[in-house]
């Protein structure tokens, strides 16, 4: 198949050489749509001033008559914006945009109803199938970040495929979850679904960034919503689509190394240990040094003592390849969108692999004029082939000095090499290689989603839609350690220990249920219009986990629970949760450009007790078109128009558990069951005390905001204020273990938000074949904790010990431990050894979210050529990495040589003066070691929490993406293709980031997807990376 | 196709008739029972556990006091740069185990305590935890003075418990001891009351066996309180001990212990190895000091029979040594073999032995008859009249613990008074004229004092290290002075200030500061003395 399309694209190329350039008479050329870049069968086309005018036929082509002298032809299509042509050319390609952004574009609203935008008076934003993918993101979060006001999104880690954290206008709720809901054609499913399903089927999404749009959708709503809509077969000729991308993936940032100092340990003195893993050895000379221990065999491993590039040369490029393909069709009864997607690569970890087959079937039919159904399945599979200790392999990695050959390592089997475990050099840590093969993961996830969608339209202004809906995940995984054993002479001469074997196998499926009826009454009485909707729906959750593991294997590489010695261990959970909800939903409209939009829905839910297990929340909004309503700025030669909205609401939303138990079996302390010993099973009493009267989390808040378009589009933009207030917060705080318990889980404490949500854009070139569009969004969010309970004033997020929430300050903060400092802010030092005197605990040194957030995009296009790209700032914010003293701890890191290991005078400090009492600058008392004395010891440095945070601050290059539809005339002999797309693509291209920051992206978080304990990275995250690569595209 | 249209339409209106009847039932939302964990449980299956958890959490206090008192120090290969074990640099994060294991298995006592006041068929069950939770007071105030006793353990019904005066703690333990006591003698026989059973993995159900141990823990409490400010209410209370005497046996809790599974004996399981032969986690990084050494070999005391008994290659002379705090050229541990197994093989391949790491299965020691004699022999010397003179309690003391690490893995079975006495006799002429293994040649109070203590400590050498240090602090037992590896175990590295350049308690957890409003403050590790340390 790839030599086919290399022969295609050979000729195309030949025949753009070929292409002619003298005058014809005849134009022809083919129209397409911008959102999808499918062919548009029945365009008119008219030269400029008169009659003459043809229409296309149903592969988009066209050919027209054009007398000389004529110099424009002109394009209109209904729901498009009418384009006008110079005659340049013989073959004129045309790409006819929809009239998006006016009013009167569709947005899927609550239930999965169609509104006009100009009803809605809340904040969203839209964005469409061809955004999304312009950066061939191989997941929708990812081709999501950095273009929508208000949401934030992080890949949370490296690796083949990371996890996505998405929040929409901050934190809510202090403990529970604050990730944005995901409805998928009018469904709610579960957040992993973002990450696996095939971006390629998304239509649009529309991002509902309050709780004022999405209440509808059920209490997870107050974090906002992202409404996926996916593909439908279009009326036409069928559409075949076929692409191939490859991608890729390479480091982008390494964290900032020494490369001047071997190995040794000595404190005060750079004395050389051949089997020293700490880098605090002499400076690098070039000369033969041994390393590692001599053998039993007597033989001596040696090595030239300077620095080399290993250890950045360990990680690899990946390779990832995508095939796409899709069909769809449609007739006046029913329509069919098919498709597949395969996608198989590798990551930057040595042997780490990832594959995914994505399936989707949308279809869609006509009974009768009155009644439809709509009905869509997707399966997606995905498996990794990883290694389970990456953190283990980067460490590993820091603690190999400069001079170690690590690449020669790789091959650890052979008995007799450098890098077999018996021989290697260092005592303490593994042979990387080795860890790779030794713990490796196989996982295996699957996803099935289904959606049956009945609609029955009863008469002019009434109609019932009925929704059924399933998500189900079934995964499954197997760790397995193959251990080693040594030989006795490395035992009796090393600190080498045998490692045990072991296997575990996981089992877990999910499964998330929906249904929905309601009703809608639409009816215009005189200047008032009616939209009102009615409705119940229905959600239960299924959850169920089994795991087994063992030790010892008895066959070698037998990773099975049958092959373990001794007894295997065993657990299992299971969650059911249910809900139910009664909605009510009104619009009312006065002609046109005054809307009243009111909500109330009632949920009843199973995981509260059944005193507080109803609770009801409402919501209402206002929309208001000024350009509409007044005559003088109807005809303003400025305003397109102009949109101002008001909202305000409040949501209840049940916290009291997490993701995965979905809140169950939260309301009651729990005993804790020891089994397996000889007397039996036996229970103690769990650490969690539990309040007997939990309740949800209430957010209230308030926003508001103006839409505008200027100068015929060449300017729109919007700006959002809102302000929330959560309160009652689920919290399990922490409690004094005299009282017997360690935690206690109670309603408590308030958290604010408020923040600003804009987005401009200016197309300053728009003429002839030119077009440019600039602009982008910005995003202020704040938020205090206001309150906690009475006599708490802090707690560990997610029981996290550096993460915290702190009353009265932005939520969440990293709170640690910094040096003693005068009242100047200067580390105090003694005035004998030059050390920092000691260091205070509990010091607030800041908060881990981004205050600011810019996105900037471009798009610059000419005929079928497309250049585009997309960058983001974040600002105001800090991050610890909890790796840091890793770094120093292996004397591999950059800071512990900027003194050259020489004595130095600790940097703004100051040395307290006994016979005048004062703090006295430091200018000249140097610390009694600047090697591994200082940079390793743990009460000077290395356990100072505040030396390692830094600045989360960056610029990043999110996306650059240049594209070329090959000219319909170059088609014309090949006639089953309609277009060709050719294009590179690049994402994460760039990072700029402070010199502060010498170790990672600030998007990783270290505890995942689901923690809100932002703000950590750790040995766990591989060094970023950029995503490059090229695409073809046909279609047919 | 209206006919199709009909009939879906008709589906349509069952399902939704379904789905709102069921809605609207109120069993529907029902389904909030846990179905991973028991929330509610008895005390018959709670007590199994939790002494269960007290026998593992035994190793936390093990290996603190193993540091502390001297019985183990760092071995080569690893790194202890910067450990408060060397420096003594304690602080609110240093040792958090001790107080928070102990207020955890206290959490499980205070269940059974509170879930069965009143109810007459667990007076068993009740008296049991009461006692435990005694036990484990005393381990608390031992270290940290004051603690939260009478508002303490009470959950959501108080979540900053005042802290309790440590002597008034005491004092409520020997009545809360007492109050056992009663309740056992009533009722320990009973058949209208639940038997402790199968439950009782320490005494197999036998409530006398229980009501001697409760006197043994009285014994020890009155003993420590004996000097201070509780002087005068110790020497009345000295009188109160119940007629069924003291437990003269090495007690020990047995679950069961599996050596196929994570359920080994703790002891085995860190200073050995898992059930999978992996290394335990102080297997390699612990070696015996120099300074207990001298106990052994002929540096203070000549014990060849003793040593050989816990020391691997003891005869050999090779068990790796060193003095706490040294970090050059330390030796090693003899690859596979902890030092404290004597037994041949590594490993999964290692076989049952004597001495102190035994068996992977073996019942977990938590007080040897041992210190229990030597407990006796000083309220004899002291003038309580409790159960034979000092001289023969002392003796008796020797006999046990030398028969204690006779014992063969699992095995309970004690070597025959023929056997005993040759060991003693042969351990008072290899030390002849020395007070410390000679009773008879102390000529003073003060040396008899010393001899007792000593040999309570070497009885309890890396048996409970824990206990050793209390009565170190207490008495001042064994004598050290200097810095010579022999002639002290204090650390080379110690940063105290105190005079014996060693702490005198530790400070109560960072968490306690952070959420207890109650909680003393401006105290000192090296000054701020529990009550009963007045020496």
């Amino acid at each position: 198949m790839k030599r086919k399309l290399l022969k295609f694209l050979l000729f195309f190329i030949f025949l753009l050489g070929m292409k002619a350039s003298a005058q014809e008479r005849t134009v022809t050329g083919v129209v397409s749509a911008k959102e999808d870049g499918l062919p548009l069968p029945g365009v008119s086309v008219k030269v400029k001033g008169t009659n003459n005018g043809v229409t296309t036929g149903a592969n988009g082509a066209y050919a027209i008559k054009v007398p000389s002298g004529v110099h424009v032809l002109v394009y209109t299509f209904v729901g498009y914006r009418t384009r006008e042509q110079n005659v340049n050319a013989r073959n004129i390609d045309i790409v006819l945009e929809s009239d998006v952004n006016s009013l009167d574009e569709v947005v899927v609203a609550a239930g999965g109803i169609k509104r006009a935008a100009r009803e809605q008076g809340y904040a969203s934003t839209r964005v469409d199938g061809e955004s999304l993918t312009a950066g061939k993101s191989p997941t929708i979060a990812g081709g999501l970040a950095g273009k929508v006001a208000g949401l934030q999104i992080n890949a949370v880690g490296s690796g083949v495929n990371p996890s996505y954290r998405l929040v929409l206008r901050g934190n809510r709720s202090i403990t529970g979850n604050n990730q944005a809901l995901i409805v998928l054609d009018g469904a709610v499913v579960p957040n992993a679904l973002l990450g696996n399903l095939n971006p390629d089927d998304v239509d649009d999404i529309t991002i509902l960034n309050g709780a004022s749009g999405a209440a509808l959708y059920g209490s997870d709503a107050s974090n906002g919503a992202l409404i996926i809509t996916t593909k439908k077969g279009k009326k036409g000729t069928p559409v075949i689509k076929l692409s191939n991308t490859t991608v890729l993936e390479q480091v982008s940032f390494y964290p900032l190394l020494q490369n001047s100092f071997g190995s040794g340990s000595t404190s005060g003195a750079q004395v050389y240990d051949p089997i020293e893993n700490q880098q605090y050895g002499p400076a690098f000379d070039g000369t033969l040094k041994p390393i590692g221990r001599v053998l039993e065999n007597g033989t001596q491993q040696y090595a030239t003592y300077s620095a080399t590039d290993d250890k950045y040369d360990f990680w690899d490029t990946g390779v990832s390849n995508q095939t796409d393909f899709s069909i769809s069709a449609a007739d006046e009864k029913s329509s069919t969108y098919l498709s597949a997607q395969y996608l198989n690569g590798s990551g930057t970890t040595p042997k780490d692999e990832y594959t995914r087959i994505a399936l989707r079937y949308n279809g869609s039919r006509n009974f009768s004029k009155n009644f439809t159904a709509n009905y869509n399945a997707s399966y997606t599979q995905n498996k990794y082939d990883i290694t389970s200790a990456t953190s283990t392999i980067y460490n590993n990695l820091l603690n190999t000095p400069g001079q170690i050959p690590l690449l020669s390592y790789k091959d650890w089997q052979n008995t007799s090499g450098w890098g077999s475990p018996d021989n290697y050099y260092n005592d303490y840590y593994e042979n990387p290689y080795w860890a790779i093969d030794n713990y490796r993961q196989k996982t295996q996830n699957e996803y099935l989603t289904g959606l049956l969608e009945l609609k029955y339209k009863a008469t002019d202004w009434l109609d019932f839609t009925y929704r059924a809906a399933i998500s189900n995940r079934y995964y499954k995984n197997k760790n397995s350690t193959t251990g080693f054993t040594y030989t006795q002479y490395t035992l009796d001469h090393s600190a080498k220990t045998n490692e045990s074997s072991g296997v575990s196998d996981q089992m877990l499926s999910t499964s998330n249920f929906s249904t929905d009826f309601f009703a809608n009454i639409k009816k215009d009485i005189k200047d008032f219009s009616i939209n009102a909707l009615v409705g119940t729906s229905l959600k239960s959750y299924n959850y169920k986990y089994l795991n087994a593991s063992g030790s010892g294997l008895q066959v070698t590489d037998l990773y099975n629970l049958g092959n373990i010695t001794g007894t295997p261990s065993a657990d299992e959970s299971n969650y059911n949760t249910r809900q139910y909800g009664v909605w009510a939903d009104a619009t009312i409209g006065y002609k046109k450009y005054l809307f009243l939009h009111l909500t109330g829905r009632n949920d009843w839910v199973s995981v509260l007790a059944p005193a507080n297990r109803s609770f009801f929340y409402p919501a209402a909004d206002v929309s208001f078109i000024p350009t509409d309503a007044f005559a003088f700025l109807k005809n303003s030669k400025v305003i397109d128009y102009m949109k101002i909205r008001a909202g305000i609401s409040k949501v209840g939303n049940v916290n009291v558990g997490n993701s995965t138990n979905g809140g169950a079996y939260s309301l009651e302390s729990t005993f804790d069951s020891q089994t397996g010993y000889g007397y039996g099973t036996g229970y103690t009493p769990n650490n969690t005390l539990v309040s007997n009267n939990l309740k949800p989390e209430i957010t209230t808040g308030y926003e508001g905001g103006v839409d505008f378009r200027l100068y015929k589009g060449l300017v729109d933009g919007s700006v959002t204020y809102y302000n929330t207030s959560s309160t009652g917060q689920a919290i399990v705080a922490g409690v004094p273990i005299t009282t017997g318990y360690s935690y206690y889980l109670l309603n408590t404490g308030e958290l604010t938000n408020e923040g600003l949500e804009t987005a401009l854009h200016f197309t300053p070139i728009r003429k002839g074949d030119w077009k440019l569009t600039l602009g982008g969004n910005y995003t202020y969010n704040n938020n205090k904790l206001v309150s906690l309970s009475n006599d708490l004033t802090r707690i560990g997020v997610s029981n996290s010990s550096t993460i915290f929430g702190q009353v009265g300050q932005i939520y969440p903060v990293i709170i640690g431990s910094d040096y003693i400092r005068d009242p100047e802010g200067r580390v105090v030092v003694d005035q004998n050894t030059g050390y920092p005197v000691g260091k205070t605990e509990g010091n607030i040194l800041g908060n881990t979210i981004p205050k600011n957030r810019l996105g900037l995009d471009f798009q610059l296009s000419y005929k079928g050529l497309t250049f585009s790209g997309l960058f983001e700032y974040r600002s105001n914010y800090v991050q610890y990495s909890s790796a840091g003293s890793t770094y120093d701890f292996s004397g591999s890191s950059a800071r512990s040589a900027y003194y050259n290991r020489e004595k130095f005078v600790f940097p703004n400090s100051s040395y307290y003066d006994s016979t005048t009492g004062t703090y006295v600058a430091n200018n000249s008392i140097t610390v009694s070691d600047g090697g591994a004395g200082f940079w390793t010891s743990s009460s000077l440095y290395s356990s100072v929490t505040s030396n390692y945070v830094y600045s989360g601050n960056y610029w990043k290059l999110r996306e650059l993406a240049l594209s070329y539809k090959l000219p319909s005339s170059v088609l014309r002999n090949v006639k089953f293709i309609k277009s060709v797309t050719i294009s590179a693509q690049g994402r994460n291209l760039f990072i700029w980031m402070p010199k502060s920051n010498e170790y990672a992206d600030p998007d990783y978080s270290n505890n995942g997807a689901d923690s809100n304990a932002v703000g950590i990275t750790s040995l766990s995250q591989t060094p970023p990376t950029r995503y490059y690569g090229g695409t073809i595209s046909l279609t047919f | 196709m209206t006919r199709i249209m009909k009939r879906l339409l008709k589906l349509s209106i069952i399902l939704i008739t379904v789905f709102i009847v069921q809605s609207c039932k109120k069993s529907y939302l029902d389904i909030n029972e846990n179905t991973n964990s028991a929330t509610s449980s008895s005390p018959n299956l709670v007590l199994p556990a939790v002494l269960n958890n007290t026998a593992s959490n035994f190793i936390t206090y093990f290996n603190y006091g193993a540091w502390m008192a001297g019985y183990q120090a760092n071995a080569g290969g690893y790194s202890f740069t910067g450990s408060t074990f060397f420096t003594y640099n304690w602080n609110s994060g240093t040792n958090n185990g001790l107080f928070n294991s102990a207020f955890t298995d206290l959490r499980s006592y205070q269940y059974i305590i509170t879930s069965t006041t009143g109810v007459n068929k667990y007076v068993l069950y009740n008296a049991v935890a009461r006692i435990m939770k005694s036990y484990y007071y005393q381990i608390l105030v031992d270290e940290y003075g004051n603690v939260p006793y009478t508002e303490g353990l009470a959950g959501v019904d108080n979540l900053t418990p005042h802290y309790d005066d440590a002597a008034t703690v005491y004092k409520s333990l020997v009545s809360e001891i007492d109050a056992a006591i009663k309740d056992l003698q009533t009722y320990g026989s009973s058949s209208v009351v639940n038997a402790l059973g199968s439950a009782d993995i320490v005494f197999k159900g036998d409530a006398t066996k229980w009501i001697k141990f409760a006197n043994n823990i009285k014994l020890r409490i009155l003993t420590r309180a004996q000097a201070g400010t509780l002087a005068a209410y110790t020497t009345s209370a000295f009188g109160t001990f119940s007629a069924e005497g003291f437990l003269t046996e090495d007690v020990t809790i047995n679950p069961g212990y599996v050596s196929t599974s994570a359920r080994q004996n703790p002891l085995w399981n860190t200073y050995h190895s898992s059930y999978t032969g992996s290394n335990g986690a102080y297997a390699a990084q612990q070696i015996p000091t120099r300074w207990i050494f001298s106990f052994y070999n002929g540096s203070k005391l000549s014990d060849a029979t003793r040593g050989a008994l816990i020391y691997k290659n003891y005869v050999a002379g090779t068990t790796p040594i060193n003095q706490l705090g040294n970090e050059t050229n330390v030796s090693s541990w003899i690859s596979g073999y902890p030092a404290w197994y004597i037994g041949v093989g590594t490993a999964l391949n290692a076989p049952e032995s004597q001495g102190i790491i035994k068996s992977r299965v073996m019942g977990q020691l938590i007080m040897p008859a041992a210190e229990t004699y030597f407990l006796l022999a000083e309220a004899a010397l002291n003038g309580h009249t409790l159960a034979g003179d000092a001289v023969t309690n002392f003796d008796n003391g020797i006999k046990a613990s030398y028969n204690y690490l006779q014992k063969t893995g699992a095995s309970t079975t004690s070597a025959t008074n023929a056997v005993l006495d040759a060991y003693l006799t042969a351990y008072k002429t290899a030390n002849a004229g020395n007070y410390l293994v000679n009773y008879s040649a102390a000529s003073t109070a003060a040396q008899r004092l010393e001899a007792i203590i000593t040999q309570k400590y070497i009885a309890l050498n890396f048996v409970d290290g824990y206990e050793a240090w209390q009565e170190y602090k207490r008495t001042g037992y064994p004598a050290i002075s200097g810095t010579g590896a022999t002639t002290t175990f204090v650390s080379l590295q110690s940063s105290a200030t105190s005079a014996d350049k060693l702490p005198v308690r530790n400070l109560y957890p960072t968490t306690e500061y952070n959420l207890n409003p109650n909680v003393p403050t401006g105290l000192s590790a090296y000054t701020s003395k529990i009550f009963w340390d007045v020496n």
